[in-house]
């Protein structure tokens, strides 16, 4: 891939997403949920971004506040240059916006309206926002359907009918009638069968490429993950632990959650059953009072003193020796180059 | 692009009308299933026929004396006629008329009502939620009886003086039932997806959350419906409802008030009492089978 040519389309700066707890008999704000606590990414222009953590970790709360599902707390999203905070005020503007910055849901289930035929499902958005014309909609959702793969006789019937890879396919087509640039896909796969699975993850790329989309996957799986993106970023409660090509990162994961999370995927092959494996203990911290110093250090095999109460930066892990292109390689863990070499 | 993967026994013409009949088709299959509310709904039919129709069907005028006083029912009088000598069948089917008026339009107007306030505070939710639900909790909390009567005190009793009456009081059951279907809609991601699409918020409100809510709007109206008929019975026989000479079930009752007319001149009070009966019976049993045939997770 030609790099000079690549530009950020989406990018995050610090950001931050705060949820109220409250309790108390006179119900008052007693804490705040961390979801999301300072986050900076950039996505560039037709390349995919994974976004990889355990369950809770803050993955889905950045891709609501992606397509304007919620509202950062603090920090802003640039599309294209443009602070969407800022669009806010600007209702034309952002309604064009809105309609570049989609998403795949992961329930493919509830994503449709149980009550309404598919023809209603992926007219009214594209007619409504003048992207076809009353006389050539039917063409273009016929369009649509081929490139998902689906024929054009689903169009007269409703949800229910379909196979949960079938609504998922008419998921994808709903979210690029509107002609987007950016899709977030909210663990467009983890509701399927795996055999399905394979087919919605071909069907993501064959279409990434083919429409020169931008995607954020978000997923907990890293094989799919893996397949699916250019570049990875793993989190773990609210924070991106390490960043970088995917390649890499597979291959030579340098933090040592991204390390445990790797050695979770099973080996469907018997004679790798005695490898070794740090499989993490515990469970993942409580994003109210998050662990000092760096978050993951009760579950690190390696946490050393130094790790309760030093918050560690983001640093690039030196090429060559762990990375395999030149390619950029963040961890946020200052020990990563050391744990390797003891092995 | 590869071949389609859609199972090809189940192939249907593409179209809209198709499937939405199959739709409607599955809850009258499962409709069918309660023979009493089958029964029910003939019963209705039969009275609302008879109700529209009374102008041809009634052999007299309703305010017409067209006989001699309270006499017991005759070949030409099939039901008897009243104290002041009027055709006790021609009034019964105006009163009918009149009372299924009442009942359909107070029902409308409070689901109109309710639907709105429910949308709204479950949508919103917050301070609207907040205002909306207290408000209802208020309405909901007056002896109902009372506060009708005092409206009806207020205001001219009267056919549409009534009508309007009832159909405010009538709201909240249905505004908390929707607002209670919105709060668990909006969070789904069918609603998301159109948030995210820049759909505007009358869509989201009336083309998304409104239709999957129509079911249980439905099956509750059916009960309004009939409490409405019953109230209008009520307030009339106590003289606040519809006023003579206009009949209704409920103020052919009043006549019953008598200890003579009630042992010596059934057929003053008998027939009105049991077309009420009759509705009120019909219509629930109906609701109840709707519950059955429009809930999505019934089966088959």
């Amino acid at each position: 891939m030609n790099r000079e040519a690549m530009t950020p389309l989406i990018e995050v700066v610090d950001l931050k997403k705060y949820y109220p707890v409250r309790g108390g008999i006179i119900p008052h704000t007693t804490g705040w949920v961390r979801a999301v606590d300072g986050v900076s990414f950039s996505v560039m222009r037709a390349q995919t971004l994974g976004l990889v953590g355990e369950s809770g970790c803050g993955k889905s709360t950045i891709g609501r506040q992606l397509v304007g599902l919620e509202s950062p707390t603090e920090g802003s999203i640039f599309y294209d240059g443009r602070d969407l905070a800022a669009l806010q005020k600007k209702p034309e503007e952002m309604r064009q916006i809105r309609t570049k910055l989609q998403m795949i849901f992961q329930d493919p289930y509830s994503s449709l309206n149980p009550r309404k035929h598919i023809y209603e499902i992926l007219a009214q958005p594209m007619l409504y926002h003048g992207i076809s014309q009353k006389d050539t909609v039917r063409r273009d959702i016929r369009k649509l359907l081929n490139m998902v793969g689906l024929p054009e006789t689903v169009l007269g019937r409703y949800p229910h009918e379909f196979s949960g890879g079938q609504r998922q396919r008419i998921g994808i087509a709903k979210a690029l009638s509107l002609n987007p640039e950016f899709i977030v896909c909210d663990e467009p796969v983890s509701a399927l069968d795996v055999s399905i699975q394979a087919q919605i993850l071909n069907l993501l790329k064959e279409l990434q490429k083919e429409l020169k989309l931008t995607l954020l996957f978000v997923g907990h799986g890293l094989g799919a993950v893996n397949y699916v993106s250019d570049r990875i970023a793993v989190m773990y409660l609210g924070r991106i632990v390490e960043y970088g090509d995917a390649r890499d990162i597979f291959v030579h994961p340098a933090h040592p959650y991204t390390q445990a999370l790797l050695d979770a995927v099973p080996i469907p092959d018997p004679g790798e059953k005695d490898k070794p494996r740090r499989l993490l203990e515990g469970e993942i911290g409580s994003n109210i009072n998050p662990p000092a110093g760096c978050r993951f250090h009760p579950r690190c095999p390696y946490a050393l003193p130094l790790c309760r109460t030093q918050e560690p930066q983001m640093q690039k892990i030196p090429s060559g020796k762990t990375a395999l292109a030149a390619g950029e390689h963040y961890a946020a863990c200052p020990y990563c180059s050391n744990i390797k070499e003891k092995e | 692009m590869k071949k389609n993967r859609i199972d090809e026994k189940n192939k249907k013409p593409p179209g809209t009308d198709l499937a939405g009949e199959s739709y409607l088709h599955m809850v009258f299959r499962r409709f069918r299933r309660h023979h009493l509310a089958a029964v029910s709904l003939i019963v209705l039919g039969v009275i609302v026929c008879a109700a529209l129709l009374s102008p041809v069907i009634a052999p007299y005028e309703p305010n017409e004396i067209a006989g001699p006083f309270a006499q017991a029912p005759s070949r030409d009088f099939w039901l008897g006629t009243d104290q002041i000598g009027r055709d006790m069948f021609s009034r019964l089917l105006y009163a009918t008329r009149i009372s299924l008026l009442v009942g359909v339009m107070a029902t409308a107007i409070s689901t109109v009502i309710g639907v709105l306030l429910g949308l709204v505070a479950g949508y919103f939710g917050g301070l609207a939620d907040m205002i909306i639900m207290r408000f209802t909790d208020m309405v909901m909390s007056f002896p109902y009886i009372l506060l009708v009567l005092v409206a009806a005190a207020i205001f001219r009793p009267g056919l549409w003086n009534i009508i309007l009456i009832l159909g405010f009081v009538d709201w909240p059951g249905i505004a908390r039932l929707v607002r209670g279907n919105v709060l668990g809609l909006r969070e789904t991601n069918f609603v998301k997806g159109s948030l995210v699409a820049g759909m505007p918020l009358r869509h989201i409100l009336f083309s998304e959350i409104l239709p999957n809510t129509v079911a249980p709007i439905l099956v509750y109206a059916t009960s309004v419906l009939a409490l409405s008929i019953l109230d209008e019975a009520a307030l009339s026989f106590l003289g606040q409802g519809v006023q003579p000479p206009t009949a209704s079930l409920g103020n052919m009752l009043n006549g019953a008030q008598s200890l003579t007319v009630l042992t010596k001149q059934p057929w003053l009070w008998l027939p009105p009492g049991l077309v009420i009966v009759c509705i009120v019976i019909a219509i629930n049993f109906i609701g109840d089978a709707l519950r059955d045939a429009l809930d999505p997770n019934g089966g088959r």
